[in-house]
Order: C-alpha cells, then sequence, then structure tokens
C-alpha cells in the first residue's frame, strides 16, 4: 500500500549525507557570524546598500575562505579533537570523512574562494580572504595553538579579516575605518574566546592545549577577560574618535559596551559557570550588533 | 600656498590641524577621551598582569616570546589610537 511519501534512494541518502558530513567540516555556526561582519563592513563601504550580486559572491567566497580555514583545521587537530567532548564528534574524528579528503576539501575551497572574489569583487579581496585562511591554519592553528596562552590573542586576528574582505570588495582599498572593524574583532576575541574558556577548560586540558584558564586558573582568566573588555570597548569608539562615525553608532555602542562591561565585572567578582555562559554569548550577539550599527550609522 | 599644504617653513603643521579638528568636534573629543581611558590603563594592566604570570621556571627565550605575545597587542592599540586621533 502505497502511504504518499517517496523515500529517498539509498544514493541519494548517502549523498546527502555526505553532504552534511563536508559542511560540519566548514563549520557552519562559527562561519555566520565572520558572515555579519563581512556584510556590514560592505555597507559601511558602501554607505549604503551595495550592488546585490556583490554581496552575494562576496558572502560566499567570505564563507569559503573561512570554511576552508576551519576544514583544514579539522585535519590538523584531528589528534587532540577526540580528546574533547566539544569536538569527539567531528566528521575527521567519527571517520566520516577522511583526514586527506578533509585536507583536500579545505584547500579546495580556498582555491575556490580567491577564484570567485578576484573574479566577482577585486583581487585585493581575493588576497585578504587567503590571508585570513593562512592565518588561521599556519598562525593560529599550526603554531600558537598549542605553544602559548597567547594563541587566541594574536591568532584571532584570522577572526579580524572578514570585514576586511567585505571593505576591499566594495572600494577595492583599505583604509582606517577597515582596520579598526578589524581591531574591533581582534580586541573582541579575548574576551569571547575566555569566557568559551572557562567553560571548557576541562577539555582544553585533556587535549593538552595552553589556554589561560588551564595554564593560569581561572581567577587570572576573568580577571583578564574584565580587562580586555575595557580595552575593547576603548577600541569599539575609535571610529568615532577618527570622525567616521556619528553620535547613532556612539549611542549604541555605549549600550552594548556598558551591558558587557557589567557582565565582564561580575564573572571577574563572582565565579560562575552561569555567568561565563552568559558572557560567551551576549559577546556573540555583542559583535553582530556592533557591526549593525556601523552600518546603520554609514548609511 | 606652502601653508595649504600643512608646511610652513619646513615644518610640517598638518597633524597639529588635525589635533585642532579632534578639539572642534565634541563626539570626537568624547570618543577619543573614552577610548584612552578604557584603553591605556586597562592594556597596561593586563600587561602587567600576563608578565607576573610568567612562569619563573622558563626559560629566557620563552620568556622573551611570552613578553613578544604580551605586548604586541599593547603597540597595536597605541597605533590605531594616534592614528584615529590625527584624522
Amino acid at each position: 500500500m502505497s502511504t504518499g511519501v517517496i523515500s529517498p534512494t539509498p544514493t541519494a541518502a548517502r549523498a546527502t549525507s555526505t553532504a552534511v558530513e563536508y559542511l560540519k567540516l566548514t563549520k557552519p555556526r562559527v562561519i555566520s557570524l565572520l558572515l555579519v561582519t563581512t556584510a556590514a563592513a560592505m555597507f559601511t563601504a558602501a554607505r549604503g546598500v551595495p550592488n546585490g550580486w556583490l554581496i552575494l559572491w562576496t558572502m560566499v567566497g567570505g564563507f569559503l575562505a573561512a570554511g576552508g580555514a576551519n576544514a583544514i583545521n579539522h585535519y590538523v587537530d584531528r589528534d587532540i579533537d577526540g580528546h574533547m567532548k566539544r569536538t569527539d564528534a567531528r566528521p575527521v574524528v567519527a571517520g566520516s570523512v577522511t583526514p586527506r579528503r578533509a585536507l583536500v576539501f579545505g584547500l579546495a575551497c580556498g582555491v575556490a574562494s580567491a577564484a570567485l572574489l578576484a573574479t566577482a569583487a577585486n583581487e585585493l579581496a581575493a588576497v585578504l580572504a587567503v590571508m585570513g585562511l593562512a592565518v588561521y591554519v599556519g598562525i593560529y592553528t599550526l603554531w600558537l595553538k598549542r605553544s602559548t596562552v597567547h594563541n587566541i590573542v594574536i591568532g584571532g586576528a584570522a577572526g579580524a579579516f572578514p570585514p576586511l574582505v567585505g571593505w576591499a570588495a566594495v572600494t577595492g582599498h583599505l583604509g582606517l575605518y577597515a582596520w579598526l572593524m578589524f581591531a574591533i574583532v581582534f580586541y573582541w576575541t579575548p574576551p569571547h574566546f575566555w569566557a568559551l574558556a572557562l567553560l571548557l577548560q576541562n577539555d582544553y586540558a585533556a587535549a593538552g592545549v595552553p589556554m589561560l584558564p588551564v595554564v593560569h586558573g581561572e581567577d587570572a582568566t576573568r580577571r583578564q577577560i574584565f580587562l580586555w573588555t575595557l580595552v575593547m570597548v576603548g577600541v569599539t569608539v575609535l571610529p568615532c574618535a577618527a570622525g567616521l562615525a556619528g553620535w547613532t553608532y556612539f549611542t549604541g555602542a555605549l549600550i552594548l559596551n556598558a551591558v558587557f562591561v557589567a557582565l565582564a565585572f561580575r564573572l571577574w567578582r563572582t565565579p560562575s559557570r552561569a555567568l561565563a555562559k552568559a558572557t560567551f554569548h551576549y559577546s556573540l550577539l555583542y559583535l553582530a550588533l556592533v557591526f549593525v550599527l556601523m552600518a546603520i550609522d554609514a548609511a | 600656498m606652502a601653508a595649504a599644504h600643512g608646511v610652513v617653513g619646513g615644518a610640517d603643521w598638518s597633524i597639529l590641524a588635525s589635533v585642532n579638528a579632534l578639539y572642534d568636534s565634541p563626539l570626537r573629543l568624547t570618543a577619543f577621551c573614552l577610548a584612552a581611558v578604557m584603553m591605556i590603563p586597562a592594556g597596561w594592566l593586563s600587561l602587567r598582569h600576563m608578565l607576573e604570570l610568567r612562569p619563573t621556571e622558563d626559560s629566557p627565550r620563552a620568556r622573551a616570546r611570552e613578553t613578544m605575545w604580551s605586548i604586541a597587542p599593547l603597540i597595536g592599540l597605541i597605533a590605531l589610537l594616534i592614528w584615529a586621533g590625527v584624522q
């Protein structure tokens, strides 16, 4: 008796499952925030709405560059990912994608990103996207991640490239505002990542990754989160100091910063897993809103 | 004519003009002061704290490397502050 539902063939189901595993290699949830910063940089650079096709192709190119970097990260970190609960189900560790295929996929994504951005946007955007990939893989994953507590401070530069790509795609060059966007992401990364590290410190310890709470303890980490949050607040108002952003951005940024500082201060004074989680989640919303504010202010 | 380009008698006055522009805008001046007040003391305290945390048993080379990683973001901060201020 027919149920009226067409079951996928085994081949189609397998192809879908494989595609999902490759999509997982790109860490799409992490990339979504990076793409918000890219898009906001494009709107800010254009002082309005950029060409729709340019937005689309820059987003796709940015996704490929960041996704490629993440896939290569899965390949490089396959020896430690199995020791961490957060990462032990990743495709390479779980065996659903072979290490070699993950590496080839990552490199192919990087090449495709460069080709797409060079064709649809310009060479500078393509070079910056590849540089972001290279910093993430070469500086962060291969060099700093396992060797210093400053891993995510310096390595955080990798995550700061997407707004540069967006700005370059629209204007073909980089100005002070683009570098200030880079700096906002760079100085936002430590409080954001250390809040997460407080929650996952046992995982990092098991994998031998020298994250700040693993090496110097929770108290030192919470103090550093607070201090770096203050530094970040200063960086976020620099576009106004340079005369590049107006009162709309300044007022909105002050409100967003006040909440971040309050959370970081409470986390510093009151050791709490719930506060660390709240700080981490708020930091995600915060970065997206700061960039949206810049785009609104520039329109 | 030379003054219009910020150069008078061999001296470059364009930076002075930029600083004047900073004083002329309440938003720019407020934001600049806020940035300096937030970034410099917090950056300095963060640096001192990180330097205190360096294990004494580390080799001089390892300590120098950690110092470099601690100082580099602060240098970036000062550069950004100056760059934004002289626009």
